[in-house]
Order: structure tokens, then C-alpha cells, then sequence
């Protein structure tokens, strides 16, 4: 099997052709798209310190990256910085509310009841956001189609429902809560599997236990308990035949059965729903999900990184607040370390079926629901992709005029998947086409 | 015995001139009945057996048999040939002599095993206190400037907002509030819960879990451009189980502002959550297993546990693996573990946990054997959590907890388990289990003192509950609504308000001091809302809720007369006074009633439709091998048609009066005329059959055992002394529960 950077270098034509190329749908689409392309949205909130963000390009036009990019060092060659970026949807809800509901829709909120920090009360987000649009794309053919189609995982995510809270949206009004748990989540991928083969292995004591008892009792009623081994013994067969049916070219992750549901825990459940993440798309279960840590206007208390203070807290102190900014340093570089966990993991897996790994022919998407804390700011979000799921000329730093609608980049997302919308959400905001990213 | 009957039997013989019963019966009858009665394919296959008295049998006889040639056998020699039969296999006496039961192995049923699980894992928490005061705790947050204020507002409410309640709540500012609901919420009975939430703002219910950390069950919190919406979504509860509720509601900037919560309980129709299932008081989650499992045997005409199958065993697995997890999720606080201890002390106290999670599943101390095999070698080969899983596991499916009686010796702990199985179909509690260790139960006092407090629980009232569904055959009818062009005004909701009506009735009975059987049939007061009273023409004193009020029409009094029962003993457009006299015939009054010898179907398009159902049913059964078992049923089914098929009095029917009057034959040959319900009531509470069929019934609801299996002399015993102790049911249910106890070998009868 071929990929489409193969396939553009057999035909000779530099990465440099490739926005005036991929305007050509005819060309090779059959070989293009018979490789599996992946979206991972990865939502850190609360905005970011933009000096120590955005990189600097060196005289030889190599980036140099700042400290919350470091753990990303490894991965410069395969990332993508997008700057100067910004959501332009107004209306109701405070900053945080549509930063975050609006992030992936770019489309206005319903008039609701959820009153913030300033601005009207608003509701859910008013039509589908854009992981949602490229699954059900992606899920229209039989050749891209997967079992979920799309997985929202969560780490920390606090159980409310509220715009504050949801990204992903399936339509209008109908917000896709990602799910938090890890057991909850190995429960959905591998439907008890790991408990049932659990269960299975004691099997056969129960069956000793309920043929030692047997030998006390009357013939009449040995009778119901030798029903009751016999049906032992076939469950014990049946339940290890679907074990071994059902191989997994992955195998299903172990999970530390001890981890509870808290705040101090985050780090551990993080690396959980990750494994998790990865595995399911491993074996194919979904080419597109999203991965939030906690959510906008997160007040999460960073104790494993020695921080008392709540984020959102820390996020608005000024700028010369020398220990919040330290704090605030420590947060966003722990949220690329996870970045770098995840592209590793990528990196570090062969592709299935296919030619070199699995961070070839995925994206991972890095996104923010505001620009800058402390003043709330829904300009220069913080996009940073990483990995060659979409076929992005990487290794750069792209500078975009001043206010250009983050609207355009999410059309060219969809694009890249072979989904050429001419318009997502607003369409005010898409009247100059996706933007050229290849 | 056997032995000596023969010899009586060729004795009898031997005897001139009179009539040989066993000759005639092999002669004329063993043909189509079998040598000992047992039948006989494709001649008539039913056993010979019964409860007529030799005279009533006789007269039968000669008048029916042989069928065909009925001149054969009359006079002396149907009586002799009833004699012989009688003595020899027809009598409930000789059945039980030549049928010796024993108790049978049993497995927990799906009830026991729910209710098990739930009690066994609460069992680590804190004991449900008592169910106070009706209602929930409300409150509202008020935003004032930049804190919220929590105002308690007021108790014993239910969730339910409209201008005409905020307009009530002080301080409330209607454009812009949050309030909040918490409490308890007691499914009357177990099953499936349909909850649904009606709003334009924004609101949330969660039931069942308490800090659980899991989705709530309607989340409707962000409203959407003030539109109605409204979210319904199920839940399986355990009956008369309190579970954590909490609702709570927002609005901000909103023109309309409503909430509405509603549920569809088991048997019920959609409604406001009634006041009477809140309480005030807070209580912790219940491990509910809402694994599906096959239907229980019921072939003897009550559940038990006699049978096993693959439905059933893949049920267990599931149900197992369901509480491991419901273990794990609440490892913590189930086992005690603090947030400083370390990790030896953390490990011990899993170790710990195990130990007793399993003893108490098995309702005693571990041997040494089943410690290594149950806690010890799971901790050996695995991590502590991974031994704790598989624990949980293989307790629940082991045949020491699937079959209460495999672990079982006449001891403190044996007695301890039989209680709690007979009465809650549960395991023993806290009191009990400590009472169990300390040798109360060693001696009839403190046994005595157990029971009491035992049968006044809220299990006890739940099993209890349910054996009345059963006793009146009332548990397979579902559907009880009726043609809506014949009864236009009766819907849904009536049949699920005469379903409180009747349980309440029931339940005030059972439960009040007197606890008397008799008045089951001869309390002439109703439990009606205003929706019934206004259907069944009942003055209702006012409010919305259920009243005792007095019965409408003179002539009801007590079950056989509440409209439920009625209802649910008719036909879709029509009474039928054959179902009204075979459930009350045999169930209540205990006739034995044969199935009828060819099944036919009441057609009413095959009758004149001028007839009066009395008339076509008379019409219909008047074969005299009908009337064998229809003398007894069509007397007491034609006793109650003056209510119609959704329990409305009625004089006329067709427009000729309704006749209530005929003859009730009793089963020692003796008539009783009837002259309406209150004759039938009377019977019932007279009758020694009838007390004996409301002992058997409850028995077997409660022990699930024969009673004969715990010997000839139980049943004569529990039924002088209930007749001699005024009927009382609660003290009819502890003697059951002592009497099938295994008395620990050492115990002391002095007080007995």
C-alpha cells in the first residue's frame, strides 16, 4: 500500500505543489483515500502564555520552540503551528462559554439559561461541530466506516452539563459528553470482555465447590446440581471460545484496577484514557476523537505538579504575577508532555496494515477555548497540530493575517478528509474557503 | 401403614353383602382411571384425586359414572366404590400417604438473589434508618451579587414548580433562581421505573446515585430559547429499597418557568411522583442488580427455586460480574479504607473485607478450607483490587450463596439465614447477625424477640405484599384496562389508582394491631382519590390524595368486592362470573377445581344476545360433568354480578334485574344459600377450608417449601392456632417462619 506522500514522490511532484493538487479531486483520490486518516482533538483550557507558545523562526527558518512546546522537541519535524487564528462567533454566552461551544461549530449559541461571567445567558451550541461532521462522513462509506465512528474521551471532565462543559456536538442542541472513566470506557471498547474472561477462569472452582457439596446430598436433589455443573461447564467453554474469537490485533489494555475518580488522580487516568484511546484506534474502532481535559474555565488544582491553585484562578492573574505566570508555565507544559505521550504512543505504533506508524496518517489537534487567559481573549487561539494524518506541510510555523475566522481552518479539516464543505457553521466567516495548509 | 390399610382393605372384602369397592372399581373404573387412579391416556388422564366428602362422591358417582352407562354403578355400590377410592388414593389424606414430600433443595429465587446482593453490599454502609416524613428537602441558591446564598425552604415538597408555587417561596427571585430537591424516594415494588422531566429551563434528577460520579439520569440543565422539552429514561429499583433522589432546577432570564416530574412505575400508569413515596431523610445508594432473569419456577403454583437453566446460569454470571463492579466502584468506603493508611494496612483491610463480605454471603463464619479457597488464594495470586473482584465474583456464584440451605446445620446461623430468606428474602442484617454471635437466637425468648422485629420490616411487608398478589392469582394480569366504548371513562389511570387502593387496603389490614384475616372480607370502607370516588359515585372529603372513605354501595364489603379485584376478574367488555368463581373458589375459599374436562371457551357470540350473563354462563355449563366443578364456581361467580366488568354497582342487567341468589355445596356435603356478597364474604371467614388454603398460600409465598414436608400435624397446628389467636396474620407469619426453623440443637424450649 502506497501513501499519499509516496504517492506524490513517485509522481515527482514536490510538497510544494500540493495546495494547487489537492484542488484536483481526481487525482489518485481512490489511492489517496484508501489509507486510514485520523483526527485526535486534544482541549486543554483556560487559554495559554502566548511568549511561551508561539516559537520563533531562527535565520534558516527553522523554528526554535519555547518552554511549554519542549516535550514537543521530538516531534518538531511532524508539527504545525497555526497563529494568529481566531473565533469570531459573538452573540450569547460569556467568553469561556463560547470559546468552548463554539470551538469546534463556529456557529452562534441558542438563547438558554446558563448565565457567566458576562454577557447574555445562553444554551447549547446551535449546529454540529466539526469531529462530528467528518464522522459522519466518514461513517457514510463502507470503506472508512468504523465500529464507533468517533470516541470522546475525557480526563477530569467535572459530571456537569453545560456550555461550558461540551465541545462535540452531534447537531443542534445535542451536546456528546465525553465520558471520564476509564472503566467505563474499557467497558464500552471491549464490552466486559476483560470480566467475563475473568470470570470464565473461576468457573472452574465454582464447579469443584458445587460437585464436593453434591456428594452430601440425596439423590433427588443431586440431581438439580448436576444440571447446575453441566451448565457451569458449557459457560466455562463458551465464554473462552468468544475470548480467543475474539483476538484483537491489539490486545485489550490492562488497567490498574485501583485508580479512583479524583482530581489528584488526574495524571494516572490521563495515561489510562490515552492507552485506551490509542488502542481502540489501533484496531480501527474510530478515525476520528476527542480528548478534553477537563474543561473551560477548569479550576482543577494541579497538586502532582506541587500547584494549590485553581487554574482558572491562576489564568487570570496579570502578566508580572511572576509566580502564577511560573504556575501557569508548569500547567501548559504538563498539557504538552500529555501531547507528546499521546504522539509517541503514535509514532511508536506501527501502522495497521500499512506502511510506517500510526502517527503517519494521524493528526493529533491541539486546541484552547480562549487566546490568552487573563484577558479572555478568543483571538490567536493556540492551535498546534502534530502527525501526518491530514496531509499539512509540517515542521512550520504559519502566520495568518489578523482575524481570520478559525471557521476556514475547521473547512479545511473536513477537506482533508475528502469532505469539501463550502461552508461550516457561520457563513460569514467562510466566504475565503478553507484555508491552504498543504 | 400401608401394610395395614391393605389388610383393612381385604378384610372389607371378606365382609357378605356388602358391596366389594375395590372389585367394583377395578371392573367399571380402572379401565379409564388406572389401578390406583393415576388415569389413563387418551381415556382420561387426570389423576383421581379431590376434596369431596365420600357421600358427595358418591352421589356423583352414581349420578355421572361410568360415563356412558351411569346405571352401572349407583345406589350401594357408589358408595362402596367412593369409599374405596377415597380411602385408597382421592383423599387429600391418602395423596399424602402415598405421595410422602419432602423439602427440596432450592436455589435463591431472582427476588432473593436481588434482594441479597443489595443487602449484602449495604451491608457495609449505614443502615437505612426509619422512613420519616413525607416529601423532599428543598432549596433554593439565591445569587446576591457575587455569592450564592442556600436558603432552606421548605420541607416535604415534591418537585414541582409553577408560577403559583414561586409565587409562594419567599425571597425567590423569579428571574433568575436555582432550587434544589434531595431525599429518599421507596419504589413500592421492584421492577422498571419510567422517569420523565418536563421543562423550559433547566433541570437534572439523579436517582440512586449518591456521589457516584455517573451521568445523572435526565440531564435537561441548559435550556434551549425557553422551549419546552421533556427526557424520559428508566431505572431499576427494588421494592420498598429507599434510594437517594435529587433533583434540581435553574432559570436565568426566562419568560416560562416550569417543572414537572413524572413516572411510570411496574403495573402503573404516567403520573406526578406521589408525595407518599419522598421522605425527608437521606439514605445511601443501593446496589441494585438490574441483570434480566428468567421467570422462577412456578409450576406449584408459587415461585421457588427448583429448577436451573442456561438463562438462569448466564443471568448469575451477569449479576455476579455487575456487583464486582459495583464492590469496586465503592471499594473504599465498603471496606473502611482510610486516606492515610499505608499500603500493609490498606491490603489487611481488603483482606478483611473479603472475609466477611463472604461469610455474610454465606451467612456464616468461613471454614479454614473456604477462607484459602474464597479470599486467601486469590490474594496470593493476584493484586489486592484484582483479588477483591474475583472474590466478589466467585462468592455470588458459589453454590454455598446460590443454595442458602448447602451451608446450612441447625444452628444460630442456620436459623439466622432461614429468617431472613422466609421473611425478606434477604440475608440476615446487622441486628441479626449480631444477635446470631451473641446466642440470642439459642433460646425461645431472643428468638421470639427477632422475629418480632423482623416481621414488622419493610421487606417483610414487601414479600408480604406480594403473596397477596399471588394468593388471588392477581400476579400474571397485566393489562386490566377495558373496552373504551363500553367503559368510556375508565382508563389507565383507574386501574393503576385501584391498584394503591388494593394494596393499601391490604396493607393497612395486614399491618394494623388486629392483623385479622376476617376483615380482609368484612371492612366496609375503600381507599379512593377523588378521580375513583367520582367514578364509583363515593363521597370524597376533599384534597387530592387517597381517603378511607365508606364503601358507596351497601352491599360491599371487603376484597371481593374492591373494585380491583373485579376488574381484574372480567372480560374486556363483560363480567365473568366463571374467572370471579374459579380464583375466589380455589384460591380463597380453597375448592379443589378440576381444569375443566374439555377447555371451552366462553363465545359470546354463540348465545342469544338477550341472555344475562348468568343466564348464558347457567346455559354453558349445565353438562352434568361440568357441573361437577361449576356447582361450586357458578355460585360464587353469580354472587357478584352486581358489579360490572370494572367493578361498578349495577341492579340490572339487559334490563332484567340481576339475580344474586343460589346454593353454595360445601365440601363436607353440606349447602349454604347465597344471597349476594356479603354470604360469599361470610363463607370465607367462616370456613375451615378457606383459613387452611390463606395458611397454605402464605406458607408456601414465605418458605417456598410443601407444608406437608415438615409433617401431617403443621398444618392443623398453624391452623387451630390461628383461629384460636383471632386471625392474627402477623402472627400467623412469625409462626411460619418458627415453625420451619431448624432449631439449633442445644436450644432452649422452656418458654415454649
Amino acid at each position: 500500500m502506497t501513501n499519499r506522500r509516496q504517492f506524490l514522490r513517485n509522481l515527482g511532484v514536490s510538497s510544494a505543489a500540493l495546495p494547487f493538487l489537492t484542488n484536483l479531486p481526481s487525482l489518485g483520490a481512490d489511492a489517496i483515500r484508501a489509507r486510514k486518516q485520523r483526527l485526535i482533538i486534544m482541549f486543554t483550557p483556560n487559554g495559554t502564555l502566548p511568549d511561551e507558545f508561539w516559537p520563533s523562526v531562527d535565520g534558516n527558518g527553522e523554528m526554535q520552540f519555547p518552554a511549554i512546546l519542549k516535550p514537543l522537541e521530538p516531534f518538531k519535524e511532524e508539527s504545525l503551528l497555526l497563529e494568529g487564528l481566531c473565533n469570531m462567533v459573538r452573540g450569547d454566552g460569556d467568553g469561556h462559554m463560547r470559546g468552548m461551544s463554539c470551538l469546534l461549530t463556529g456557529n452562534v449559541l441558542h438563547p438558554g439559561n446558563i448565565k457567566g461571567g458576562g454577557g447574555n445567558p445562553a444554551g447549547w451550541a446551535s449546529s454540529i461541530s466539526i469531529d462530528q461532521e467528518i464522522k459522519n462522513f466518514l461513517q457514510k462509506s463502507p470503506a472508512t466506516r468504523t465500529r464507533f465512528g468517533s470516541l470522546e474521551v475525557g480526563v477530569a471532565v467535572p459530571d456537569r452539563a453545560d456550555p461550558w462543559t461540551r465541545m462535540s456536538y452531534a447537531g443542534s442542541n445535542q451536546p456528546v459528553a465525553p465520558l471520564s472513566d476509564p472503566y467505563e470506557m474499557l467497558d464500552k471498547l471491549y464490552g466486559g470482555s476483560k470480566d467475563r474472561e475473568t470470570y470464565a477462569s473461576l468457573l472452574d472452582q465454582v464447579g469443584r465447590d458445587l460437585k464436593k457439596v453434591a456428594q452430601k446430598l440425596s439423590t433427588e436433589d443431586r440431581v438439580l446440581l448436576d444440571q447446575h455443573v453441566n451448565l457451569v461447564r458449557e459457560l466455562e467453554k463458551e465464554m473462552k471460545v468468544t475470548t480467543q474469537a475474539g483476538e484483537l490485533l491489539h490486545p485489550e489494555p490492562d488497567l490498574d484496577p485501583n485508580i479512583e475518580l479524583i482530581n489528584d488522580n488526574t495524571p494516572q487516568l490521563a495515561r489510562m484514557q490515552m492507552d485506551l484511546l490509542i488502542n481502540a484506534m489501533a484496531n480501527d474502532m474510530a478515525r476520528v476523537s476527542s480528548i478534553q481535559f477537563t474543561r473551560s474555565v477548569s479550576h482543577s488544582r494541579m497538586r502532582w505538579l506541587g500547584i494549590e491553585e485553581g487554574h482558572h484562578y491562576l489564568s487570570h492573574q496579570p502578566d508580572d504575577n511572576k509566580s502564577a505566570y511560573n504556575q501557569l508555565l508548569k500547567i501548559n507544559t504538563w498539557f504538552a508532555e500529555q501531547l507528546a505521550y499521546l504522539a509517541g504512543r503514535l509514532r511508536d505504533t506501527p501502522e495497521p496494515g500499512g506502511d510506517g506508524s500510526m502517527l503517519d496518517n494521524t493528526t493529533i489537534l491541539w486546541v484552547n477555548e480562549l487566546g490568552k487567559g487573563n484577558n479572555h481573549t478568543l483571538n490567536n487561539i493556540p492551535f498546534l497540530a502534530v502527525g501526518g494524518g491530514l496531509d499539512y506541510k509540517m515542521g512550520r510555523l504559519v502566520k495568518f493575517e489578523e482575524k481570520t475566522p478559525h471557521n476556514r481552518f475547521l473547512m479545511s479539516l473536513a477537506h482533508s478528509f475528502g469532505n469539501h464543505l463550502p461552508t461550516f457553521g457561520q457563513e460569514k466567516f467562510c466566504v475565503d474557503g478553507p484555508l491552504s495548509l498543504s | 401403614m400401608r401394610r395395614l390399610f391393605v389388610l383393612l382393605i381385604l378384610l372389607t372384602g371378606l365382609l357378605p353383602a356388602a358391596p366389594d369397592g375395590l372389585a367394583i372399581y377395578q371392573k367399571h373404573c380402572a379401565e379409564c382411571h388406572g389401578d390406583n387412579g393415576q388415569g389413563v391416556d387418551n381415556e382420561y388422564d387426570e389423576p383421581l384425586v379431590g376434596d369431596r366428602s365420600i357421600k358427595a362422591l358418591a352421589r356423583y358417582i352414581d349420578e355421572t359414572m361410568p360415563e356412558f352407562a351411569e346405571h352401572l354403578v349407583v345406589g350401594e355400590d357408589a358408595l362402596a366404590v367412593s369409599e374405596y377410592i377415597h380411602q385408597a388414593f382421592y383423599s387429600p389424606d391418602a395423596q399424602e400417604r402415598n405421595n410422602p414430600v419432602r423439602q427440596t433443595l432450592l436455589r435463591r429465587t431472582q427476588q432473593q438473589h436481588r434482594n441479597s446482593i443489595a443487602d449484602l453490599i449495604g451491608s457495609f454502609r449505614d443502615p437505612i434508618g426509619f422512613v420519616g416524613e413525607q416529601g423532599l428537602t428543598a432549596y433554593t441558591i439565591v445569587r446576591r451579587k457575587r455569592s450564592r446564598t442556600s436558603l432552606p425552604l421548605r420541607r416535604a415538597t415534591a418537585p414541582y414548580l409553577d408560577a403559583e408555587v414561586m409565587a409562594s417561596i419567599e425571597g425567590l427571585n423569579p428571574d433568575g433562581f436555582r432550587m434544589n430537591w434531595e431525599g429518599s424516594l421507596t419504589p413500592p415494588e421492584t421492577g422498571t421505573y419510567q422517569i420523565k422531566l418536563r421543562t423550559p429551563n433547566g433541570a437534572k434528577i439523579s436517582i440512586n446515585q449518591a456521589g457516584s460520579g455517573t451521568p445523572a439520569l435526565i440531564d435537561l440543565s441548559v435550556s434551549s430559547n425557553n422551549q419546552m422539552r421533556e427526557e424520559t429514561a428508566s431505572v431499576y429499583l427494588l421494592g420498598n429499597y429507599p434510594v437517594p433522589i435529587s433533583v434540581s432546577f435553574r432559570t436565568f432570564q426566562e419568560q416560562e418557568r416550569s417543572l414537572i416530574l413524572e413516572w411510570k412505575p411496574p403495573h402503573g400508569a404516567w403520573e406526578p411522583i406521589p408525595d407518599r413515596y419522598f421522605s425527608l431523610i437521606s439514605v445511601p445508594n443501593v446496589a441494585v442488580v438490574d441483570t434480566k432473569f428468567p421467570p422462577d419456577d412456578a409450576s406449584l403454583g408459587y415461585e421457588r427455586g427448583g429448577s436451573v437453566s442456561k438463562a438462569w446460569n448466564e443471568a448469575i454470571a451477569k449479576a455476579a460480574i455487575q456487583s464486582a463492579k459495583l464492590v469496586m466502584r465503592d471499594l473504599r468506603n465498603l471496606a473502611g479504607i482510610g486516606e492515610d493508611d499505608d499500603e500493609p494496612t490498606r491490603v489487611q483491610k481488603l483482606r478483611e473485607f473479603c472475609i466477611e463480605f463472604t461469610s455474610r454471603a454465606f451467612g456464616r463464619p468461613l471454614t479454614p478450607e473456604q477462607k484459602k479457597l474464597y479470599v486467601q488464594n486469590l490474594f496470593t495470586q493476584h493484586t489486592p483490587e484484582e483479588a477483591v473482584k474475583r472474590n466478589a465474583m466467585l462468592t455470588l456464584t458459589s453454590p454455598y450463596f446460590l443454595y442458602p440451605s448447602l451451608n446450612q446445620a441447625n444452628d444460630s446461623y442456620g436459623m439466622a439465614s432461614h429468617l431472613a430468606l422466609s421473611l425478606w428474602d434477604s440475608i440476615p442484617d446487622q441486628v441479626l447477625r449480631e444477635a446470631t454471635s451473641a446466642g440470642e437466637l439459642q433460646n425461645f425468648e431472643g428468638l421470639k424477640k427477632q422475629i418480632t422485629r423482623m416481621v414488622k420490616d419493610r421487606r417483610t411487608q414487601q414479600k408480604v405484599q406480594r403473596f397477596y398478589f399471588q394468593w388471588l392469582a392477581l400476579s400474571e394480569k397485566e393489562n386490566l384496562t377495558k373496552d373504551p366504548e363500553t367503559y368510556p371513562n375508565f382508563s389507565e389511570r383507574h386501574v393503576a389508582d385501584l391498584r394503591y387502593s388494593f394494596t393499601t387496603f391490604l396493607h393497612q389490614v395486614t399491618w394494623s394491631n388486629e392483623s385479622d384475616y376476617r376483615l380482609l372480607f368484612s371492612e366496609r370502607e375503600l381507599f379512593l382519590n377523588p378521580r375513583l370516588a367520582e367514578f364509583y359515585q363515593a363521597q370524597h372529603p376533599g384534597g387530592s390524595g387517597f381517603e378511607r372513605i365508606p364503601v358507596p354501595d351497601k352491599q360491599r364489603s371487603g376484597i371481593f368486592t374492591h373494585p380491583y379485584l373485579l376488574t381484574a376478574y372480567s372480560y374486556h367488555k363483560q363480567t365473568s362470573p366463571i374467572h370471579r368463581g374459579v380464583y375466589i373458589g380455589r384460591n380463597v375459599l380453597g375448592r379443589y377445581l378440576k381444569p375443566p374436562p374439555n377447555a371451552i371457551e366462553f363465545k359470546d357470540s354463540d348465545f342469544n344476545p338477550h341472555l344475562t350473563m348468568r343466564e348464558k354462563v347457567t346455559e354453558l355449563t349445565k353438562a352434568p360433568s361440568c357441573m361437577a366443578c361449576h356447582a361450586i364456581i357458578n355460585p360464587v361467580g353469580f354472587s357478584l354480578e352486581n358489579f360490572d366488568a370494572v367493578g361498578r354497582f349495577r341492579s340490572h342487567e339487559k334490563n332484567k334485574p340481576i339475580d344474586v341468589t343460589s346454593i353454595y355445596p360445601t365440601e363436607d356435603d353440606r349447602t349454604i344459600p347465597i344471597n349476594g356478597p356479603s354470604d360469599l364474604a361470610r363463607i370465607a371467614i367462616n370456613s375451615p377450608t378457606a383459613h387452611r388454603s390463606f395458611i397454605k398460600h402464605l406458607f408456601h409465598h414465605l418458605v417456598h417449601q410443601p407444608v406437608l414436608a415438615y409433617g401431617s400435624e403443621t398444618m392443623d397446628q398453624l391452623h387451630s392456632d390461628f383461629t384460636k389467636g383471632d386471625f392474627h396474620i402477623q402472627n400467623l407469619i412469625s409462626q411460619i417462619a418458627l415453625i420451619t426453623a431448624p432449631l439449633p440443637a442445644n436450644f432452649e424450649t422452656a418458654q415454649n
